[in-house]
């Protein structure tokens, strides 16, 4: 690693938070996460967006020092990790996926206690658990027990909970799975008042419109990082053309398109169709057109802007060969 | 009528003491053992190891409670026995705290050594009557441990309720000096250094 990065490189603009070198974890015979590589930028939001299985709690996981990686390096906050994870833990905060404060406790005392955990001292941790209680509206509910909390009220407490010590980096994993879309909106609103005063985020979604809030995204497939970029670089960068099309029978429509050479894949957005062709194509909505029309189905087919539903479909879509596809982002 | 009564009062007189050291044992490890498997189940355990917490203050945070809780229930046994049941104390009760105290930490450390292998409550609850019933029954709670064949005498031997009654129907009923008394609670004291240096070895602040 020191060989590869020099030390002027400290001295450059970019800041690292995270970098993580050819980062490796089986679970047996089975691959959790494979070679991954990826550098997270200081005050960012970074987004780790894939599915269920895909290796994105175990990178975190391997991240903050919790599971030992197979192979590869992770240096956090100038730290290696794991060999040096206890003198990360004062620095950075984790929501775990499931709400994992005690459910017997109130919001109080789950706040005292965490800040117990931390070692804040009598005075700061007077002053914090007052702030956090203020910026995250727990006030009206410091006498309530956890378990007796709705999903959202939980979510509040446990990112209080997490950001107590003032942690330089937070790490979320899938925070939002349990809540409804208004405390989405508002956690997210929490989340870049957070990165604007400097912390660095990591979080991990399943959702679409959160990744496309991240300043930066890696999309996992099978525990590889199969697509890396700002949300806006990815969309335009897309190795595919993206056609659209309308149309009354639009599952017909998905039939005829089915199977056509050179269609890659079909996404149905209510009436709507997305249909991704190989980028090589001179005139992909002609191509469309032209096979919806011999099966005679009236539909209106334009091309499109890339949304990011079709970059992960793009990054995890298989080649022939069983092998996932390497986005060219 | 005479004889009956004198039989209760026996028996009542060598079981009530023999007690204590069973229920400390039922509580001191199912409980332990389900606790922590509980705080894992709930995810709160995932939590607290990603903060400065460190794995030997963690250990005793969740073990120091149940020392006390153990204390009282000696205690509690105590009381009824000699108020209830005219148990004798013929010793020094405090030789029968110390030898409490060893067992409860080895009885604790066995339970903390059963929530490393468990991964559920169930489990953990199976493991602990799996380690209860052997120690029930050839501590010399049930049966005299002179007329049990020798193999039993030898498991007997590497159980720690075994040296516990030893201890208390010394300290009560025999009136036993401590120097009778230090073989057990030698006994004791290694089985809690090996619990502990296990369950140390095993709980470590890493999820795997």
């Amino acid at each position: 690693m020191r060989a590869k990065w020099p030390a002027t490189r400290a001295t450059t603009v970019v800041d690292l938070a995270i970098q993580a070198q050819g980062l490796t974890r089986k679970f047996g015979s089975v691959l959790a996460v494979d070679h991954v590589s990826l550098d997270i930028e200081r005050a960012h939001i970074y987004g780790f967006l894939g599915p269920n299985g895909s290796g994105k709690s175990t990178t975190i996981r391997m991240f903050c020092g919790l599971l030992q990686p197979t192979s590869g390096t992770v240096r956090g906050l100038g730290h290696d990790v794991p060999r040096e994870a206890e003198a990360l833990r004062t620095k950075i905060g984790y929501m775990t996926q499931k709400f994992s404060l005690w459910d017997d406790l109130t919001v109080f005392e789950n706040l005292r206690f965490m800040a117990q955990a931390f070692t804040l001292e009598k005075h700061r941790s007077k002053r914090r658990i007052g702030a956090v209680m203020e910026e995250f509206h727990l006030r009206e509910l410091s006498g309530r027990l956890a378990g007796a909390m709705s999903g959202g009220q939980r979510q509040r407490l446990a990112l209080a909970a997490a950001t107590l010590h003032e942690p330089e980096m937070l790490f979320l994993d899938e925070p939002t799975s349990a809540v409804d879309p208004q405390s989405r909106r508002d956690f997210w609103e929490s989340l870049f008042a957070l990165a604007s005063r400097g912390t660095t985020i990591l979080v991990s979604t399943h959702y679409m419109d959160e990744a496309e809030r991240c300043h930066r995204l890696a999309i996992l497939s099978e525990g590889r990082v199969v697509a890396e970029g700002a949300p806006e670089q990815l969309m335009d960068d897309l190795p595919l053309r993206v056609v659209e099309v309308q149309a009354r029978e639009i599952d017909r429509a998905r039939q005829e398109l089915h199977g056509v050479p050179r269609v890659r894949s079909l996404a149905q957005l209510g009436l709507r169709l997305h249909v991704l062709v190989d980028r090589g194509t001179e005139d992909a909505a002609g191509l469309v057109r032209d096979q919806l029309e011999k099966a005679g189905i009236d539909a209106r087919v334009q091309a499109t802007r890339a949304n990011l539903e079709d970059v992960f479909v793009a990054a995890t879509l298989r080649e022939p060969d069983g092998q996932a596809r390497r986005s060219a982002a | 009528m005479a004889s009956s009564r004198s039989w209760r009062a026996s028996t009542a007189v060598q079981i009530v003491p023999a007690l204590i050291g069973v229920i400390l044992f039922m509580t001191m490890v199912v409980f332990t053992a389900i606790s922590l498997v509980r705080e894992r189940e709930r995810g709160n355990l995932e939590l607290l190891i990603t903060t400065p917490v460190r794995s030997f203050e963690l250990m005793v945070g969740k073990l120091a409670p149940y020392v006390l809780v153990g204390l009282i229930q000696t205690t509690l046994i105590l009381v009824m026995g000699t108020l209830l049941f005219d148990v004798p104390i013929n010793g020094h009760i405090w030789q029968l705290y110390v030898g409490a105290s060893l067992f409860i930490g080895a009885t604790l450390a066995m339970g903390l050594v059963i929530s490393t292998f468990a991964q559920t409550q169930f489990q953990a609850m199976q493991l602990g009557f799996f380690t209860m019933l052997p120690s029930i029954l050839l501590s010399g709670f049930l049966f005299p441990f002179d007329g049990m064949p020798r193999p039993a005498q030898w498991i007997a031997q590497a159980l720690p309720l075994t040296h516990f009654n030893t201890v208390v129907r010394g300290v009560l009923l025999r009136g036993a000096e401590l120097g009778d008394l230090t073989p057990a609670l030698l006994k004791l004291t290694a089985f809690l250094v090996v619990a502990v240096t296990i369950a140390a070895s095993r709980f470590r602040k890493r999820l795997g």
